[in-house]
């Protein structure tokens, strides 16, 4: 079993408090890349929210980046791939999951920022 | 209330630390300076209730600290002198409340003046900070029309790391692709080639990560939305 560590912990409880999503997915994928074992520097978010309706892709992205900025903005976390989607959306691809392993992100160069 | 002064060091301490100093002088067989005494307390007690104050109230015992009445040249009780950093600024003789009420309210707004010398330099480090200010205004207006003019370099602009011909990031690379594989024709900036671009455009986009797309001036997205809106088929939709 993967332990959650503390970051990708509180990026759960921050996006949960603030999106109350109907569904969320977060995937450490830290191990991809050359960082030491047990970082928590990459991550993949794909996350279903209500709050998303009215929004377009762009602004649904921001958001969740705005809810995040304390990670993103110090390099705690050094790139965020993210997927969102509107319950609409969602039940129209007709998902119980997102599907997480769709594709792997891909590998990034140091300096935070992708 | 007033601080009761007992001794010539008390005072000496006490004017190292204070600036502005109201010193009431009386005697406790003068029964005018004793009446003065509790208008002097009542002035103090307002004072102190003020959030600006900045004056401080002191009571000598004229005979019995002899050396502070000599200093300030105090021949009668009551007697009350206004202190400026040490140096005797104002005085009133006598038992007049209306008059030391008008005066300490007269030295309480000269508290909020600096000594010309303090005025001069806090002047000069104003004008230096506000040149400072000025000059990171003027350099971040010109790299906000500089971000300007590149994002609307082409009608198409990729912000990337690395080249179209040789990314230096994974994400870059796979957003190079899925334009080339669409058929777009586009510009390219390399962000890790200049520091001031790759900081300031995540400022002027309010867009935190690279690579980022701009079409006709205005953001896209990053490669998320770019893999989003390809695997949609509304891309191509947006080509110019």
């Amino acid at each position: 079993m993967t332990t959650i560590g503390p970051i990708e912990n509180e990026i759960k409880e921050l996006l949960t408090k603030e999106l109350n999503p109907i569904n969320l997915e977060i995937i450490n994928e830290s191990y991809m890349h050359n960082v030491p074992k047990g970082s928590e520097s990459h991550f993949k978010v794909k996350i279903v929210s209500e709050k998303f309706e009215t929004l377009s892709m762009i602004e649904q992205h921001r958001l969740v980046n705005e809810i995040l900025k304390n990670f993103i903005g110090n390099g705690k976390i050094h790139a965020l791939s993210i997927t969102s989607r509107t319950p609409t959306q969602w039940k129209k691809n007709n998902q119980t999951k997102i599907n997480v392993d769709d594709d792997k992100s891909p590998s990034c160069k140091g300096g935070f920022g992708k | 209330m007033a601080n009761t002064i007992n001794t010539n060091e008390e005072f000496e301490n006490i004017l190292k630390d204070n600036k502005f100093l109201v010193v009431m002088f009386w005697a406790d067989w003068s029964k005018p300076s004793t009446q003065m005494r509790d208008v002097f307390d009542q002035l103090a007690k307002q004072a102190t209730n003020q959030a600006n104050n900045k004056l401080l109230f002191l009571k000598v015992e004229a005979e019995k600290v002899h050396q502070i009445s000599g200093r300030y040249n105090v021949k009668s009780v009551p007697t009350c002198i206004f202190l400026n950093q040490g140096k005797l600024v104002q005085s009133v003789v006598g038992a007049n409340p209306s008059e030391l009420a008008l005066q300490t309210n007269n030295f309480s707004k000269t508290c909020d003046t600096l000594p010309l010398e303090e005025q001069q330099q806090q002047q000069q480090s104003e004008e230096i900070i506000n040149k400072i200010k000025l000059d990171q205004e003027q350099e971040k207006k010109l790299l906000n029309e500089r971000l300007e003019k590149l994002v609307n370099q082409s009608p198409v602009m990729l912000f990337m790391k690395g080249n179209p011909e040789k990314p230096q990031c994974g994400f870059s690379n796979k957003t190079v692709t899925i334009l080339k594989e669409n058929g777009f024709e586009f510009g390219s900036f390399d962000i890790l080639q200049d520091q001031a671009v790759r900081n300031g455009l995540k400022e002027y986009s309010n867009w935190p990560t690279y690579p980022q797309l701009y079409i006709n001036g205005k953001l896209v997205g990053g490669y998320d939305i770019i893999k989003d809106l390809n695997e949609e088929g509304e891309l191509i939709d947006l080509k110019p």
